[in-house]
């Protein structure tokens, strides 16, 4: 059997095995139907919606964890795994983070946001949740090193074939 | 409290441009590892899993730089219509990660029942195996002792046709024995008897001499044919110490063999005594020495005699012998051998390999005669090319056994004389030997009452059971066999000496003929010399 026709295998069992579970994340596009319009600091307005993103950022942190659980079952190590477990903890942790700054940044107005121009220059924080929405705003601090370790832990794979 | 939202930006802008960097290294990298083992599920996994997580991280950064550069650039209009959008396809790409990881969760799971019950598997496997391993050991072992098994019981069977053929030819042999020493007896005694009358210095004596002496030969190979048939009653049993008798015989033989055939000697001297015949062993040893030489007449070699004691379990030896101490005599040679047609028929009289002229044939089977006759047994081990080892087991005689037939041989040892003046009722149903017999023991002085039927002599000794002082009588007769007229005799008078003459008898042994009252058993052809001091030796007992 060829790679690619064992590409289309592993995607028609991937279905096939989980017809159930992919119905049921079908409900997710009508919850985005239901979602309401954008504001400028609102990252996940409009056909989106909040909701459905947040339930995604859950399936994306449940998933993960999954995976990690999975690897400590088997004692999955040797090379390319303390990688891997490193941008599954990172990644998890940037959902948590992520999820906590949406939540908070629906408290957030467009007033906390001093601007002598068009351009904002300073945020106003009046109390813990913006704290966290500030924050939040700083993810990519955890998400590039979870890219990163993904990365070294497909090269030492990629090595170590 | 303010604070500058400035490093927000920064971070945003440089944190996206490096994740969107990793994450389109992430699938190349990904995919490279993926070709290089296309049939790997993990690696199949682990592609879809980068390609949804390099789809989240590249949407996301890309539209993170856009927002930022809108933003600054003072485009929040359009940014509002485009952050739906780029939320979307990260939203998407959560779902499609949790679907695949939900996928590998399955595949895990398969995969570790399938990890199980390979295991279970595998480990059953094992279990049978060494099952199956113990089983064939255990059935290994069945074949062997089957084997074992077999070859004891062709073993057996041999040893038992070979004792069935041996004791068939003794008995053929002792048959002809039989006849041929009636023929003898009167031949020799009226050769004798002829020989006394005759001046020594005449041609007829000188004739007769020859006759006398052919007659005598023929007289040892009639013995020679009894010895092998077990037959012989006028064995000399008496305890000897066989160590310094197979010591001086091989002196002897020493002297007649040729300097190229060493000889080993390995004798204990503390083997101890059996109850034989000193010169039937000496025999036995010179028969099997004789053997060995001309065995390694051409090439020369080594003869080997040991001379042992064994102990010997009746359930652990193939002997057939029973539970005991043996005297284990070897001869061995490192001669030509034999192959196992000849190691089987050796002992048969007159089988020899030997060219006409060098060999009788009668050499082993003596030897076999006497070893039974001594309630031993004789083990022929040879291998063609390699040379041959008899080996002789010979019951060993306990010290108390020793001092009382020590007692017994020495008072038949006892020198006795020949003539006398007694009456002797003499039965045989051959007349020539009646007659021979008659002249013969009437030459010594006695008084003879020949009889050729042995009805007609019981009634003679009804009448007169007084009147004779001994009998002599043959054992096959007809009407009234030698025993059964033994035990009329004996009912009339109880005390009268009987001796019993006879070629060859299956039914009579000198055990049972003394048990129904007769005296003396003697084998024929008879001397008369030997019959006159037997006579002597009753009559003088008697007094």
């Amino acid at each position: 059997m060829s790679s690619r026709a064992q590409q289309v295998f592993a995607v028609k069992r991937l279905i096939a095995t989980n017809r159930k579970k992919i119905l049921s994340l079908g409900v997710l596009p009508l919850l985005m139907l239901g979602s309401t319009p954008a504001l400028a600091i609102q990252r996940h307005g409009g056909i989106e919606g909040l909701a459905a993103h947040q339930l995604g950022h859950l399936l994306f942190l449940t998933g993960l964890g999954i995976i990690l659980i999975n690897i400590h079952q088997r004692g999955l190590k040797g090379a390319g795994w303390p990688q891997f477990k490193a941008f599954l903890r990172l990644a998890i942790l940037w959902n948590i983070l992520t999820f906590a700054g949406h939540w908070a940044g629906e408290q957030v107005t467009q007033e906390q946001f001093t601007a002598s121009d068009e351009l904002a220059k300073g945020f106003q924080i009046s109390s813990p949740g913006d704290i966290l929405f500030y924050l939040s705003g700083l993810d990519n601090l955890i998400l590039t090193p979870a890219i990163l370790f993904f990365f070294l832990a497909l090269r030492k794979w990629r090595s170590a074939a | 409290m303010t604070v500058p939202w400035l490093p927000v930006v920064i971070t945003d802008m440089a944190g996206s441009s490096l994740t969107l960097f990793f994450a389109i290294w992430c699938l190349v990298l990904s995919r490279q590892w993926q070709r290089q083992k296309p049939g790997d599920h993990f690696r199949h996994y682990i592609f879809f899993l980068t390609l949804a997580i390099a789809c989240f991280a590249i949407s996301r950064s890309f539209g993170h730089l856009i927002k930022q550069i809108l933003l600054l650039g003072g485009h929040d209009d359009v940014w509002r219509q485009i952050s739906p959008i780029s939320g979307a396809v990260n939203t998407t790409t959560f779902i499609v990660i949790f679907a695949i990881t939900l996928y590998f969760h399955r595949l895990h799971t398969i995969q570790g029942e399938l990890e199980f019950h390979q295991k279970n598997l595998e480990m059953l496997v094992r279990q049978r195996t060494e099952e199956l391993a113990l089983s064939n050991l255990a059935l290994q072992k069945e074949i062997t002792e089957r084997k074992l098994m077999m070859e004891e019981k062709k073993k057996l069977t041999g040893q038992l046709r070979q004792t069935q053929k041996m004791e068939a030819i003794g008995t053929l042999a002792g048959g002809i024995a039989h006849d041929f020493n009636n023929i003898l007896t009167p031949i020799i005694g009226y050769t004798e008897l002829t020989l006394h009358q005759l001046s020594p210095d005449s041609a007829m004596f000188h004739n007769l001499e020859q006759v006398r002496i052919s007659a005598n030969r023929a007289k040892e190979l009639v013995k020679q044919i009894l010895t092998f048939s077990r037959k012989t009653e006028q064995q000399q049993h008496s305890p000897v110490e066989l160590s310094p008798l197979i010591k001086e015989t091989l002196k002897l033989i020493r002297a007649s063999i040729p300097s190229t055939i060493e000889i080993q000697e390995y004798i204990d001297p503390q083997s101890g005594p059996v109850l034989a015949d000193p010169t039937q062993i000496h025999q036995v040893l010179v028969n099997l020495c004789t053997n060995a030489y001309q065995a390694m007449a051409e090439k020369g070699g080594v003869l080997t005699v040991s001379l042992h004691g064994v102990h010997l379990e009746e359930d652990q030896n193939e002997l057939g012998l029973s539970t005991g101490q043996y005297i284990k005599l070897s001869v061995a040679d490192t001669g030509v051998g034999m192959d196992e047609v000849t190691v089987e028929r050796a002992c048969e009289p007159f089988f020899t390999t030997k060219e006409l002229g060098k060999g009788s044939g009668m050499g082993l089977s003596i030897v076999h005669g006497i070893v039974a006759s001594h309630g031993g047994r004789i083990i022929i081990d040879s291998r063609e090319g390699k040379g041959t080892t008899i080996m002789i087991y010979l019951p060993k005689l306990d010290s108390s056994e020793t001092a009382a037939k020590k007692e017994a041989g020495e008072l038949n040892s006892r020198p006795v004389r020949q003539h006398g003046s007694e009456h002797l009722l003499l039965i045989d149903d051959e007349e020539a030997i009646v007659e021979m017999q008659k002249i013969s023991l009437e030459e010594l002085g006695y008084r003879i009452t020949p009889f050729t039927d042995s009805e007609l002599a019981l009634n003679a000794f009804k009448e007169h059971p007084a009147n004779f002082d001994l009998v002599i009588t043959d054992q096959s007769m007809p009407k009234l066999p030698g025993t059964e007229l033994a035990a009329e005799l004996v009912k009339i008078r109880k005390d009268i000496p009987i001796i019993l003459c006879t070629g060859y008898s299956s039914v009579i042994s000198e055990e049972r003929a003394g048990d129904i009252g007769i005296r003396k058993f003697l084998m024929k052809p008879v001397s008369r010399m030997e019959l006159a001091r037997e006579i002597r030796q009753l009559l003088d007992k008697g007094l």
